[in-house]
């Protein structure tokens, strides 16, 4: 089991990304580096950072970041909500859409990919996490 | 030339080359010659005479085809509004013109009746050649119809008396033209006959422009050549609006003929409300105004179903109509819906409680056609609006501003006109998502119209569509974009109060294809609206026309309304004007059979009647029995000539 949030898990998601074929072919266009920001909420004390590189249905660099990081995009949510979406509950897009996550950002470039951000979370939900 | 005759064919004669809406300037030509055949929608027609051997070349027409010096201002009219370039047919149509050989020419002669109209008019204002009478073709003549005819342009309300005269003498039908925009659509359907004239004159009143704003009584007082367009300009410069309907329409035969129908009757009204007093020629061919005292009571209109109008019998010269004052501080905001009956009642709300000036529930085909470029953008745009947005119906309002901010408290979702400018320069990238997953996601949503447009979602979309005129002018043949950038870089193209008094893009609805005017006027109670709404679109699924409402709006406090249901036809397919003209005669009886309601073919000429007399009251609806009745009393009118 690996811990979310923690170095190790993005580690962890940043191997499997890169196993993932489906990944690969839905976002083989995709140039843009995310931050995914993890808000504090009742569960989770202080904020927590990862910093995503996506280039061409791969993962280059994906790494916890303290302090300030430029990105092309930021995604950023509370923990509870990060907690569904890797859990494979909550869509991120919905969770886009009814205001649950903020996108910083060409949003509607990442609208044009909703295959690869659903993939992204599949990713993610395979992942043995432990909350 | 297959393509200039395409053109040719696709052209549906909106009239808009003949109204300076982009700031071009006219075509040259025809603002000095004045006959339909100088401008491009009549030389259109000659090409396609020409090329299907109906017409046989005269001399004027080589006048015709010089008279271009190819300025290309109607290419950018004709594709704002349909896409079409004008230029290509005046460039076959020269080409043609120049192939011929000496011999191939007839001299027209000039017979008596013209030498007496010339005599009226001036010898370059009345003809008989066949190539200017071709020019007529559709918007008054039908297509194929004989060249009986004299075309007269005069100046005065006195040549018309005199052309009158003529004509009684002479025993010829007298038609006036105003800009032919209703008769393009009606000729087309089993109206032809009736409403056209096999021979006889036409009076053409081009050359009729005078418009004298009256700003201590607000009204203006105008010629019969005078279009909605430049009325609605000369009103404007003095800080007042006209109800008018279409831009290219004649003020004076839109009033005589339909009374106008527009979203602001909700306040201005309709008929005999919008003007002070008309001066006419009456079918005795003398000169008389409704203000006189000793004239038969002009206001009187006959009821039942057998008392339809289908030709005028006064011929407008002049008419004084009320102007409207702007208010400080007007705004307009549009209030998505994805039910009609939610939109109506709203609506309806609106007009009880005299909310709003230009009030309407309008359809989301309205609205795609109206803002999009081109059809195939418009065809996404509504695809995205139906199937993931699911705003069907639009409540728009334009009203004073402490009006509009009651109306916000009690709507739900609003697009204000910064979001409406957005959507007319963005349409093109919403229309582009229509395969899009993420749309798809949004319409499982309970509410997608709230999220898109208050929801979270909104900065994304405003960003989205962007403030640019890039991205709408790349919709245009590229050689326009530039020039098209332009247009859409002025305020008042995207400014929606300014587009619903001019009302220029609903122009587009006829973009290389027509539409047929169902409905009527009704009491103003939501089952009758709904119930017309209903018979009209299963009569036009029936007949498999592409069909949809156009508008709803009210009169008198909401007591009436009046709703335009409109069936999209190609009118160079036969089979499809087959059935048109079916679903046009079932939905007719569909109307007459319930009750309060008058379907709109019951005020065609009428609109110079006192409403009242044409409302009170409303009928009460024929019975089953009756309907063989009325069936023969068509047949028998739809194939008398007029």
């Amino acid at each position: 089991m690996v811990k979310f949030p923690s170095d190790e898990w993005i580690h962890v998601f940043k191997d499997e990304l890169n196993r993932n074929a489906n990944y690969e072919k839905t976002a083989k266009d995709w140039e843009g580096d995310f931050l995914f920001v993890i808000l504090p909420d009742e569960e989770l004390k202080n904020e927590f950072k990862y910093y995503v590189d996506l280039w061409h249905g791969k993962c280059r660099e994906a790494y916890r970041v303290e302090g300030h990081k430029n990105t092309a995009f930021t995604f950023s949510g509370s923990y509870s909500n990060w907690k569904k979406v890797i859990k494979n509950d909550l869509d991120p897009i919905k969770g886009f859409i009814r205001g649950l996550f903020k996108i910083q950002g060409d949003s509607i470039k990442i609208l044009r990919y909703v295959k690869a951000s659903k993939e992204l979370i599949n990713t993610a939900s395979r992942i043995p996490t432990e909350f | 030339m297959d393509s200039s005759i395409e053109i040719a064919e696709k052209a549906t004669h909106c009239g808009m080359c003949r109204i300076d809406f982009l700031e071009t300037g006219l075509c040259p030509a025809g603002e000095k010659k004045g006959f339909a055949a100088y401008w491009p929608d009549g030389r259109m027609e000659l090409l396609l005479a020409l090329t299907r051997n109906e017409l046989q070349p005269t001399e004027k027409l080589v006048d015709i085809v010089k008279s271009c010096d190819t300025c290309g201002r109607c290419d950018k009219q004709c594709h704002f509004i349909t896409n079409l370039r004008p230029s290509k047919v005046q460039e076959a149509l020269k080409n043609f013109v120049e192939a011929l050989d000496e011999e191939d020419f007839v001299k027209v002669k000039e017979d008596n009746i013209l030498k007496d109209l010339r005599e009226i008019v001036g010898l370059n204002w009345a003809t008989n050649d066949p190539a200017i009478i071709r020019s007529y073709s559709r918007s008054i003549i039908p297509q194929g119809s004989s060249n009986s005819f004299y075309i007269v342009m005069p100046k005065t309300s006195e040549q018309i008396v005199k052309i009158a005269e003529i004509a009684k003498k002479n025993n010829l039908p007298l038609r006036p033209r105003g800009a032919g925009t209703f008769l393009v659509l009606a000729l087309h359907t089993l109206l032809a006959k009736p409403v056209s004239i096999k021979r006889g004159i036409i009076i053409d009143f081009g050359r009729m422009k005078k418009i004298e704003i009256n700003p201590e009584d607000c009204t203006a007082t105008l010629e019969p050549g005078v279009t909605a367009f430049e009325l609605q300009k000369a009103a404007y410069a003095r800080n007042m609006r006209a109800c008018v309907a279409e831009p290219a329409a004649s003020v004076c035969a839109n009033i005589a003929s339909f009374g106008i129908i527009s979203t602001w009757m909700n306040a201005y009204g309709w008929g005999s409300d919008l003007f002070v007093d008309a001066e006419y020629v009456n079918e005795e061919g003398t000169l008389a105004q409704l203000s006189d005292f000793d004239i038969f009571n002009p206001y009187a209109a006959l009821h039942g179903p057998e008392s339809l109008t289908l030709n005028p019998t006064k011929i407008v010269t002049k008419m004084t109509v009320k102007l409207f004052p702007k208010t400080e501080n007007e705004e307009a905001i549009l209030i998505p819906y994805s039910n009609l009956s939610e939109a109506l009642a709203f609506a309806h709300e609106l007009a009880r409680k005299q909310l709003g000036l230009s009030v309407a529930v309008i359809s989301r085909k309205y609205l795609s056609d109206f803002i999009a470029p081109t059809n195939s953008i418009a065809k996404d745009f509504n695809y995205v609006a139906e199937k993931y947005l699911k705003m069907n119906y639009l409540v728009d309002i334009v009203g004073d501003a402490d009006h509009i901010e009651l109306i916000k408290k009690k709507a739900g979702v609003i697009i204000e006109e910064g979001m409406a400018k957005r959507l007319i320069l963005g349409v093109s990238k919403f229309a582009a998502m229509k395969d899009s997953e993420f749309l798809k996601i949004l319409s499982e949503e309970p509410d997608p119209l709230k999220l898109v447009f208050e929801g979270p979602l909104r900065e994304h979309l405003e960003k989205m569509l962007g403030e640019t005129t890039k991205d709408v002018a790349s919709a245009f043949d590229e050689d326009m974009q530039k020039f098209f950038e332009k247009v859409y870089s002025k305020p008042e193209m995207t400014d929606v109060i300014w587009l619903h008094s001019f009302r220029i893009l609903p122009s587009r609805m006829i973009r290389q294809k027509l539409f047929m005017v169902r409905g009527g006027f009704m009491q103003g109670e939501d089952e009758t609206i709904l119930e017309v709404n209903n018979i009209l679109r299963d009569v036009g699924e029936k007949y498999g026309l592409e069909n949809a409402l156009g508008f709803i709006s009210f009169l008198e406090n909401g007591k009436l309304a009046f709703l335009e249901y409109d069936y999209y036809f190609d009118h160079n397919d036969k089979k499809a004007l087959d059935r048109l003209n079916k679903a046009i005669g079932e939905s007719l009886i569909g109307e007459l059979m319930i009750k309060n309601v008058l379907p709109v073919e019951y005020v065609f000429h009428k609109g110079l009647n006192r409403k009242e007399h044409l409302f009170h009251p409303l009928p009460k609806g024929i019975s089953k029995e009756d309907i063989p009745r009325f069936q023969e009393f068509m047949q028998k009118l739809l194939s008398l000539d007029a």
